[in-house]
């Protein structure tokens, strides 16, 4: 169409950072301002898939994952999405927010806190809403994601 | 033009391009919930983008990633062309990943994922989708490429078995199953145990001739004879265990 720009590269980046920061933004703003929360239930849900991928350690392999990023020519012109960077870097950005707000704390227990408060949240007359306390552990875990998601 | 407007008008290039699929015909009917899957995303994106502040640049960089990624999934729609590969086939593959790979929501809801065949120049790939998923997505694509040039010879589509077992392994579900039972057993006895034992099986004396090659070219090159590490030692396991899981599914072929 005369006048638009064309559309960006399909493999200019794929950083599982920026996609963690958007999901850890809308579970923050979720859980502060629950009135929000249905407006962005594909993104908390996707905040599940995250923690559940976590728990169950399907980063297992980022760091060949990564090493496998660096993708020859022939790969570079496929049209099949590039691999996703910095898989590793979630995973430890996770942890670190866990051993945050859930000093001493096994990680599944943290997580189920997590998801609870997310299901509350995301769906207020299905599921009851965890005590006061658990909810305010569960928004200091995403301000400390974020904080450790946080790079220039 | 702000990176706020950039990525408006970004918006506006990745939602035209979407709309411009709709020209073409593709495989039968299965095109429509990855069209929709597209659709549903970009409605997910734009509602975001209504609520970014002008000056939240870092959000407005991430989601100008996640419009790149949705553009390279929706150019994967028109790769999807009858006549380029065995459909029946694709079809049984199909029914087998969406068992595999079938997750539950934060409701504990049954979530499908999408299985697009496409034909690609290169060699059998199964694409899923990244374990840190895009905040838009509501069920989950599944890439399945097929090299179109070895479009008549089925049997070597059963590399795929292979393939699926890479592509479980980073699920919440299947992929616990296997890498706490499978991989287990598979390095709790034998030459796998640990380094140094997969190191000595790897060069013993009556190791296949080819290993023995690719062995002296290593020590040639490095000035010292290779040793495992874990890394190796683990993508050595996942391999074997995926060999493994091709040879279930579709038998020595895989």
């Amino acid at each position: 169409m005369e006048g638009s720009m064309p559309i960006m590269a399909a493999h200019s980046r794929n950083d599982a950072r920026g996609a963690a920061r958007l999901l850890a933004i809308a579970a923050r703003d979720s859980i502060a301002n629950p009135a929000v929360a249905h407006d962005r239930e594909v993104a908390l849900n996707n905040v599940y898939r995250l923690l559940e991928a976590f728990r169950a350690n399907a980063f297992f392999d980022a760091d060949l994952s990564a090493r496998q990023s660096q993708q020859g020519t022939a790969d570079t012109l496929t049209l099949l999405p590039p691999v996703q960077r910095n898989q590793g870097y979630v995973r430890d950005a996770l942890d670190r927010a866990i051993g945050s707000a859930f000093a001493g704390e096994s990680r599944d227990h943290a997580i189920e806190i997590v998801e609870n408060v997310l299901r509350a949240v995301t769906y207020p007359n299905e599921f009851r809403m965890p005590s006061r306390v658990d909810q305010r552990r569960a928004a200091y875990f995403f301000d400390e994601l974020l904080r450790n998601l946080q790079f220039s | 033009m702000t990176p706020l407007e950039f990525l408006r008008e970004e918006f506006e290039n990745v939602k035209r391009a979407l709309g411009e699929t709709l020209r073409y015909e593709y495989g039968p009917e299965r095109s429509i919930e990855y069209y929709s899957e597209c659709q549903s995303r970009l409605s997910e994106i734009d509602k975001s983008i209504a609520r970014i502040s002008a000056s939240a640049k870092n959000t407005i960089s991430d989601h100008l990633a996640e419009l790149s990624l949705l553009a390279t999934w929706i150019s994967l729609v028109e790769r999807s062309r009858l006549g380029e590969f065995s459909w029946p086939f694709a079809d049984e593959l199909r029914r087998m990943a969406t068992a595999l790979l079938t997750e539950k929501t934060l409701k504990g809801d049954r979530r499908d994922p999408i299985i697009h065949i496409v034909a690609e120049g290169g060699g059998y790939r199964i694409v899923y989708e990244p374990s840190v998923p895009a905040a838009s997505g509501r069920r989950r694509f599944v890439i399945v490429a097929f090299p179109r040039s070895l479009k008549h010879h089925v049997l070597l589509h059963s590399i795929f078995g292979h393939e699926l077992c890479h592509t479980a392994l980073h699920t919440a579900q299947a992929g616990v199953a296997l890498r706490a039972e499978v991989m287990a057993a598979l390095s709790a006895i034998g030459p796998l145990v640990d380094n140094s034992m997969a190191t000595t099986w790897l060069s013993a004396a009556n190791a296949p001739r080819e290993i023995k090659a690719a062995l002296s070219i290593y020590a040639g090159r490095h000035g010292r004879p290779y040793a495992f590490t874990d890394l190796d030692r683990q993508m050595w396991l996942i391999e074997l265990m995926c060999d493994l899981f091709g040879l279930l599914l579709f038998g020595p072929a895989s």
